[in-house]
């Protein structure tokens, strides 16, 4: 078990807080699209990390297991908010692409386009090109295989690619 | 083809082998289509880094600990440990309620868990659909009811059911109903008597090892003495009576008794029709004539002594030991 003293725990927990609050506020913002709705539920994250931390097994990846409660939060808000529609690409969005937009808004098109992904699809992209993140750690984030991650990022980058780049499908 | 072997490739570039990105770059000097996908993905992390980043609000951190402290002073069961809680204290309800179902299986009437396997029996046959499957469940139920009332009797219970079941034999005051001996005195026999093979529904108590009836129902109110099918003392095909002995009907018809009319037997079980009363005063008793049934006797004896014994085939030609 993860800190078998209180004391213990509430040490670990204040390390785990200060070295990953800011990651993830950023991620479940990228993820939502509120930054007032990120931090509220990056709040949930850390309550409900708090209170699991005893039936942790000493030597977990935190960093994973913190990034695996948060997409877990965000996908509970994102099914509250009927957001959700797991297709089976991914690709949510059939709609003409958008064209790019001025200098000045492209931070809000980007993230437009991230929000039009399918949540499914969105998570690997936002951990792996905004996050920095490898395929190997988003696996053991979201408790898939390697694998199955490399596809999703391959199928949300044409996504992408079709959404905001206005790019056709290659077809590959 | 070779596409299709590098695709996923090209989206994570940036985390290839040496040994991955050679392969992956020589296919690239020979397919523009991969060459495109790869700078889009690499104009894609351009654009999705100008995301940059957010800061926590000031009170962030605050509520936070806030937060922690109301959760530190409620009880500091993890979720696992109470969904754990939950489902074994489901599973131990389960357990119980299954169990006490399974037990109360073989429960006989006057047992405390008698009542639960009425009420199991109850809700079932009201939740079957009408029609066969409701009526079958019906009979499953009333064979049930016989098998209790044996068993009782075997072991000397003391209770009150009711019983349905064909009418087997009648000797005297003993009727066989679906293989139970019931004792029927003239102050419950209907007016007029089932015929053999004719399902009555009898309100029994059962004490001492024997069983007596309170009420008797015919189930079927058409009859008419008509329409009363023979009995095997009547067939021609029944038992034959020996020769210069008196041919004897099976069916004594009821004969006052003297006793006054007791006002608990009146009650008739819900399910007899309305216009077959289960119990008719005896001084109101009249002796309907009828073509096989002549009033004979009004024996109250013991069961009879059937050299087939009680589970033998009364109905054919099993005729009354006792005369008149």
């Amino acid at each position: 078990m993860a800190g078998s003293t209180d004391l213990e725990r509430d040490a670990l927990f204040e390390r785990l807080f200060h070295a990953f609050q800011g990651a993830i506020v950023n991620y479940l913002y990228r993820l939502i699209g509120d930054a007032a709705e990120a931090e509220e539920l990056a709040q949930d994250v850390f309550v409900r990390a708090y209170q699991a931390l005893p039936s942790l097994k000493g030597e977990a990846n935190y960093r994973a297991w913190l990034y695996r409660i948060a997409t877990h939060c965000a996908y509970d808000l994102l099914r509250r908010r009927r957001l959700v529609r797991w297709l089976p690409l991914g690709a949510q969005e059939t709609s003409a692409p958008s064209p790019p937009a001025p200098d000045g808004d492209l931070r809000d098109a980007v993230q437009e386009a991230l929000l039009r992904l399918s949540p499914e699809y969105r998570v690997p992209l936002i951990l792996y090109s905004v996050q920095g993140y490898s395929t190997a750690e988003i696996a053991e984030m979201l408790g898939i295989s390697v694998g199955a991650v490399k596809t999703r990022l391959y199928r949300a980058r044409e996504a992408f690619r079709r959404i905001y780049q206005g790019d056709e499908s290659d077809g590959l | 083809m070779a596409c299709r072997k590098f695709r996923r490739d090209l989206a994570r570039y940036r985390e290839l082998t040496p040994a991955e990105r050679q392969a992956l770059d020589e296919h690239l000097r020979v397919c523009p289509r991969c060459r495109n996908a790869l700078a889009a993905y690499a104009r894609q992390d351009a654009f999705l880094g100008t995301l940059g980043a957010i800061q926590p609000s000031p009170g962030w951190a605050r509520r936070v600990q806030e937060r922690l402290q109301t959760a530190k002073k409620s009880p500091s069961i993890s979720r696992p440990v109470w969904a754990k809680a939950w489902a074994l204290a489901f599973l131990a309800i389960l357990l119980l309620a299954s169990s006490t179902l399974v037990v109360s299986a073989h429960a006989l009437p006057g047992q405390p868990l008698y009542v639960l396997k009425r009420g199991q029996e109850e809700l079932r046959l009201r939740l079957l659909p009408e029609g066969t499957p409701r009526a079958e469940y019906a009979q499953t139920l009333a064979e049930r009811r016989r098998e209790e009332a044996k068993r009782l009797i075997q072991k000397g219970g003391t209770a009150e059911l009711t019983l349905e079941g064909p009418v087997e034999a009648m000797r005297d005051a003993w009727w066989r109903v679906g293989g139970v001996e019931v004792q029927v005195t003239g102050l419950v026999r209907p007016d007029p008597l089932p015929a053999l093979g004719e399902t009555v529904t009898l309100h029994v108590r059962i004490q001492g090892g024997h069983a007596t009836a309170l009420a008797v129902t015919r189930q079927a109110s058409s009859h008419t003495p008509a329409e009363r099918p023979l009995t095997p003392e009547e067939t021609p095909s029944a038992t034959p009576t020996p020769q210069g002995e008196e041919h004897t009907p099976a069916i004594a018809s009821p004969s006052p008794t003297g006793l006054p009319p007791t006002p608990t037997l009146a009650a008739s079980p819900s399910r007899a029709p309305a216009n077959t009363p289960s119990f008719v005063p005896p001084g109101q008793l009249k002796k309907t004539p009828q073509p096989t049934a002549a009033p004979t006797r009004e024996g109250e004896s013991a069961p009879p002594h059937d050299e087939k014994g009680p589970s033998g085939d009364q109905g054919r030609g099993d005729a009354p030991r006792g005369r008149p």
